[in-house]
């Protein structure tokens, strides 16, 4: 099954992902005339600053099982089962907030939508780029972000690799042989500076 | 194979789903008092508000039998339940059922005051509810209505009423609206969003006595007002139906008593929904949840182990969310122990600590960071690192997951 994986351990914070969601996710498609659409599309990803100057871009996580499907009182959240979506079905969705207060990664906003009214609030969430995966084209987070912090492919391929790392890892610190880095060298520079110029003028 | 399942609410929906995922050719029965295809209570306020979506209650869609190859048996009681010969009644008829799920849900008790036997009182808990009261609205002339109870049946009824141009009074009998979810400081400032919306509220009032001929004239407060009234909406509560269960051997107390696979003291016997006693994972109080989403989370749970999956139900917390006139108000867990608060514009945000985990929290006019604090309560996850700031703008979801990662020292 393949889903958007987060390697926050990547992500700088330029909120490109967010960009390119809210414009997928736009009437039009196109950032230009995009942001001058009413209601203004809004992104489905979010990125978050948490500690220091680390960033993490959250959005849905198509659990399973998944507690927004179970509490939803108008069946307005269904599960395709082909590419392991979770969908929102807009028409049907009353906007109450229930799949909101039950999600672990608080991943629902609610906002208007253009495709049924632009005054009624309607739960906005994560859908895979539903419509670009069944065209075989990436998600347009995955597509816009330049550093590696956001991938799509195969869930159990993912695990897989990520095992195998380890696994080298482990084997190569028992074996005393000098580790590699994982994180780019170039995404390392960009750190220090930030963090540099955030103490800018603090005393030491 | 023969499933029964007495009750077509949410836990009955979601397990002819749960069962059907697994089982497409056994035969399903389900048996409603109800002559209409499955419909969601949570949805009876949108049709108050618009006599126009009434479709739109069924939310599973009208063909919902069909589509799911239910043989439904409507606007019928079950008389007896008789486990030893694996039948039940239902009118004259007896039905063999090789698994049984109960999820016969509650009703609202009507209090015992003079005069409840008059025209125009109603409650507001089932679509035929619902149209009895469009039915009175558009036949009499209805200016003045009360609303006995002021909890989140009560509260929804209101704010419906107040749509069709009705003046509303609330009348509570504890010192808050909303006593289960809220404190009292919460709930003054529910009551404030009622008053500002055009709902009066009177707390620590009862209704001593209706006046009327036939119909409902005025009401007869315990503060010796009396006010006019054309309609009362009596929503004091809801108790589960266990007179079902009568004299057929299966265990209870305030609600049918079962283990954690939803299983009843008697074999091929299931319960869930709001009928059943669950034990709420933060208060440990037991007693019934009368919650819709605990009711879809159980009746999935017990469709799962009818179809002999192993399933284990591990609780919930009694975590509710209301809008009252557009305003979030979300409830969750115990309020006891060290409070932390904040309070700003008009956003007001509270919560209590335990031993350094979550023990519950109040939130009025914002859901944000809701869910992660209810999984961060449920998992009982030690907050003190967060304890400063959790319910300030900054507080997010990528702090726990940056916090993991680092644990995993991939950093």
């Amino acid at each position: 099954m393949k889903t958007v994986y987060i390697k926050p351990e990547n992500c700088i914070g330029c909120k490109h992902c967010e960009v390119a969601c809210a414009v997928e996710h736009s009437e039009t498609k196109n950032l230009y005339s995009a942001i001058s659409e009413e209601p203004l599309p809004i992104s489905k990803i979010h990125v978050m600053p948490t500690f220091g100057i680390m960033a993490y871009p959250g959005k849905c996580m198509h659990c399973d099982p998944t507690p927004c499907i179970q509490v939803c009182p108008s069946g307005a959240i269904s599960r395709d089962k082909e590419t392991d979506t979770i969908l929102i079905n807009e028409e049907k969705c009353i906007g109450c907030g229930m799949c909101a207060i039950v999600c672990p990664f608080s991943a629902v906003l609610f906002n208007p939508s253009w495709r049924v009214s632009v005054d009624r609030d309607v739960a906005h969430k994560c859908d895979n780029c539903f419509e670009r995966i069944t065209n075989d084209l990436i998600p347009a987070c995955v597509e816009a972000c330049k550093t590696g912090a956001l991938g799509y492919g195969d869930i159990n391929e993912i695990i897989r690799e990520e095992r195998r790392a380890v696994g080298k890892t482990a084997a190569q610190l028992a074996a005393a042989i000098p580790v590699e880095e994982k994180i780019p060298e170039l995404l390392k520079v960009w750190r220090d500076l930030a963090l540099s110029m955030s103490q800018v003028g603090e005393k030491k | 194979m023969r499933y029964v399942i007495i009750g077509s609410g949410g836990a009955g929906v979601s397990a002819v789903e749960a069962i059907r995922e697994y089982d497409q050719e056994s035969e399903i029965i389900m048996i409603s008092n109800e002559d209409v295809p499955p419909y969601s209570a949570c949805l009876l306020l949108y049709y108050l508000f618009d006599e126009n979506k009434r479709d739109a209650v069924f939310w599973k869609g009208k063909d919902f039998y069909d589509r799911m190859n239910v043989t439904p048996i409507l606007g019928n009681k079950v008389n007896k339940i008789e486990p030893e010969n694996k039948k039940i009644l239902v009118g004259d008829e007896s039905i063999d059922y090789d698994k049984l799920l109960i999820s016969a849900g509650g009703s609202v008790d009507l209090p015992s005051i003079k005069g409840i036997g008059k025209n125009g009182i109603f409650t507001f808990k089932t679509l035929s509810d619902t149209d009895n009261i469009y039915k009175w609205l558009k036949t009499q002339n209805v200016g003045n209505a009360i609303v006995l109870g002021g909890g989140l049946i009560g509260l929804d009824a209101a704010e419906g009423l107040i749509k069709h141009n009705v003046n509303v009074t609330v009348v509570e009998a504890l010192n808050r609206v909303l006593p289960r979810m809220l404190d009292r400081e919460m709930g003054n400032l529910v009551k404030d969003i009622l008053k500002n919306n055009g709902v009066e509220v009177k707390v620590e009032t009862k209704i001593t006595e209706i006046l009327g001929d036939e119909r409902v004239q005025s009401t007869k407060l315990s503060d010796n007002t009396v006010l006019d009234t054309d309609m009362i909406i009596i929503a004091t509560g809801v108790t589960p139906n266990l007179d079902i269960a009568k004299n057929s051997g299966i265990k209870t107390n305030s609600g049918i008593i079962v283990n954690e696979y939803l299983k009843t003291n008697i074999t091929d016997v299931y319960a869930a929904g709001d009928i059943v006693e669950s034990v709420d994972v933060i208060t440990g109080k037991q007693g019934p949840m009368l919650l819709w989403s605990n009711a879809l989370i159980q009746g999935a749970i017990a469709g799962y182990n009818m179809v002999g999956k192993k399933i284990k139900y591990s609780g919930t917390s009694n975590q509710t969310l209301l809008k009252v006139f557009d305003t979030p108000i979300i409830s969750d867990g115990a309020f006891e122990g060290e409070e932390i608060r904040v309070f700003k514009d008009n956003i007001h945000k509270k919560m209590y600590l335990k031993d350094s985990t979550i023990g519950g929290y109040m939130l009025i006019n914002t859901m944000q960071n809701a869910g992660v604090y209810h999984s961060l309560m449920i998992s009982k996850r030690d907050i003190s690192k967060y304890k400063n700031f959790i319910l300030k703008n900054k507080f997010n979801v990528g702090m726990i997951e940056i916090e993991a990662a680092m644990l995993q020292e991939i950093f």
